[in-house]
């Protein structure tokens, strides 16, 4: 091993994302320390590359309908938020200010109807719209096709930067270490046991490690030899000028979707697009996104388009989360495969993760996220790669409800 | 040019003196310059009042990127100004907020 640089940490968590920040958040407030190595700077990755959206019910309520495992991972982080502000003293903008899913076929309002029943058991606040209520709750969006849906006043919208910057700020005041600008080279492990971790700038003794490094997971996964479905899959995104407040609540199910932040721009929003590590926006994909967007939010009609980014989100094959402590090598957590609702599901992670190191009562069960649940006949995971661009660019790449 | 003006003198060339009215106020600008020139060489470095905390900006980046030195030309918000030539007659107003046409324009 070489000369030990940097001071020893109970924990190292690799990735300044907003699943690693909230990781060292929560650890850091159960007495760990903490130390983030993360490449670049603190949500530079998908991160800051969405629309902010934390819906509670959404797309993937259709997918779940009873509530289970992936709602109350977001309830959990929703609930984070709710409070996260006032304990860091930074305005992460959240609102819970309600939203619509809606539907424009049969078959989705069947599925949306599904969705609420179960919800509705559950005890979750929900209520049925018809096609006139879903256009009235908000005046904004517009549709001849929408057939009906559901309100949920639980549904809401972040700042996604500022919820990166209070993680972190709480955390690095909670006692964790930032080094940032440093790239993890090794992860020891010896004996069945991560023991180290070695940087571009010296290597630092752990306990655990903890990759949270998304779209780059499966990198750091095959440090210690375990392979992880998990890819990059590129969201673009585009903002319009700042222009006073009219989009009132959440709206799901248009694509894409499109949400008026805190200062008045409108965040639109995005693909799903297997294009490797490449993160450049497409100019197709802008006219695209003008084009979807108007039928369904008309007073955007006019508007400037001031900046368009994209990231690389880390999609698993079900776009589910895995999140585990390993057995081989132990000492090393998976918190990896976010998908596009990492900011849906940041907090929640936050909490399973430090309870599973640290060992505190389990409010999460993490059964639903292991990575065995991919295992195929060869005992390896057995993932199907995204499809790549085919031809039918809107029904594939436009994928609804990216949060 | 008076004696207050921030120009360059000597042998830069400029288009033909223009009348522009910042925020009401009658101002000589110069064929060629930005918005943002003139400004700045009539002494104004203030081009928006922001929207929520009230603070001052202005030219930032001079190349259209930063949207700080937004303002309110011919009625129409949110025009930057580094990016936009002057022409005769133009009137510039220090924008307020998001300015006051709001979405339909």
């Amino acid at each position: 091993m070489q000369t030990v640089k940097l001071e020893s940490s109970d924990v190292v968590v690799i990735g300044g994302g907003v699943i690693g920040c909230a990781i060292a958040y929560h650890l850091a407030g159960a007495g760990k320390r903490v130390t983030v190595v993360e490449r670049r700077g603190v949500g530079q990755e998908a991160s800051g590359a969405n629309v902010g959206l934390v819906t509670l019910f959404s797309g993937h309520s259709l997918e779940e309908p009873d509530p289970g495992p992936v709602y109350e991972l977001t309830r959990a982080s929703a609930d984070a938020y709710a409070t996260l502000g006032d304990e860091v003293g930074v305005d992460i903008e959240y609102e819970r200010c309600g939203g619509v899913v809606f539907a424009e076929t049969e078959d989705r309002l069947a599925s949306i109807r599904r969705a609420y029943e179960g919800y509705q058991r559950h005890g979750v606040p929900v209520s049925w719209l018809d096609a006139p209520a879903v256009r009235e709750c908000e005046p904004a969006f517009s549709s001849d096709r929408v057939l009906g849906g559901v309100f949920c006043p639980l549904n809401g919208q972040i700042n996604p930067l500022m919820l990166c910057r209070a993680y972190a700020l709480g955390a690095r005041r909670r006692g964790a270490r930032f080094v940032l600008g440093v790239a993890v080279q090794e992860i020891y492990h010896a004996n069945g046991r991560v023991s180290a971790v070695r940087t571009s700038d010296g290597a630092i003794r752990c306990e655990h490690v903890v990759n949270a490094a998304g779209a780059w997971a499966a990198e750091v996964g095959a440090m210690v030899g375990i392979d992880l479905p998990v890819v990059p899959a590129r969201g673009q995104i585009i903002l319009t000028e700042p222009v006073p407040r009219f989009i009132r609540h959440v709206v799901s199910g248009a694509e894409p979707s499109a949400r008026q932040t805190r200062r008045g721009n409108v965040i639109i929003g995005s693909t799903v697009e297997n294009a490797g590590f490449d993160k450049r926006v497409t100019t197709d994909t802008i006219a695209e996104f003008a084009a979807g967007v108007l039928p369904h939010f008309p007073r955007l009609r006019g508007l400037n388009v001031i900046r368009s980014w994209a990231g690389l989100r880390p999609a698993t094959p079900d776009h589910k989360p895995i999140i585990e402590l390993a057995d081989d090598p132990e000492g090393f957590c998976l918190a990896v495969g976010h998908s596009r609702r990492g900011i849906c599901y940041a907090g929640g992670t936050g909490q399973l993760v430090t309870d599973l190191i640290a060992g505190g009562a389990r409010s999460l069960s993490p059964e639903a996220f292991r990575l065995s649940r991919f295992a195929g006949a060869s005992g390896r995971w057995n993932a199907q790669p995204i499809a790549s661009a085919p031809a039918d660019r809107r029904e594939s790449t436009l994928m609804e409800d990216a949060e | 040019m008076s004696g207050d003006d921030l120009r360059m003198t000597g042998a830069a060339q400029r288009g033909p003196a223009l009348a522009i009215v910042v925020d009401g106020v009658p101002v000589t600008a110069y064929g060629g310059e930005s918005i943002a020139a003139a400004l700045m060489a009539a002494g104004q470095p203030v081009m928006r009042w922001t929207a929520h905390a009230g603070q001052p900006r202005g030219y930032f980046c001079g190349m259209g990127v930063c949207q700080d030195c937004l303002v309110t030309v011919d009625d129409h918000p949110n025009v930057r100004a580094c990016m936009t030539p002057v022409r005769e007659g133009l009137r510039v107003a220090t924008q307020q907020g998001l300015g006051d046409l709001g979405v339909s324009r």
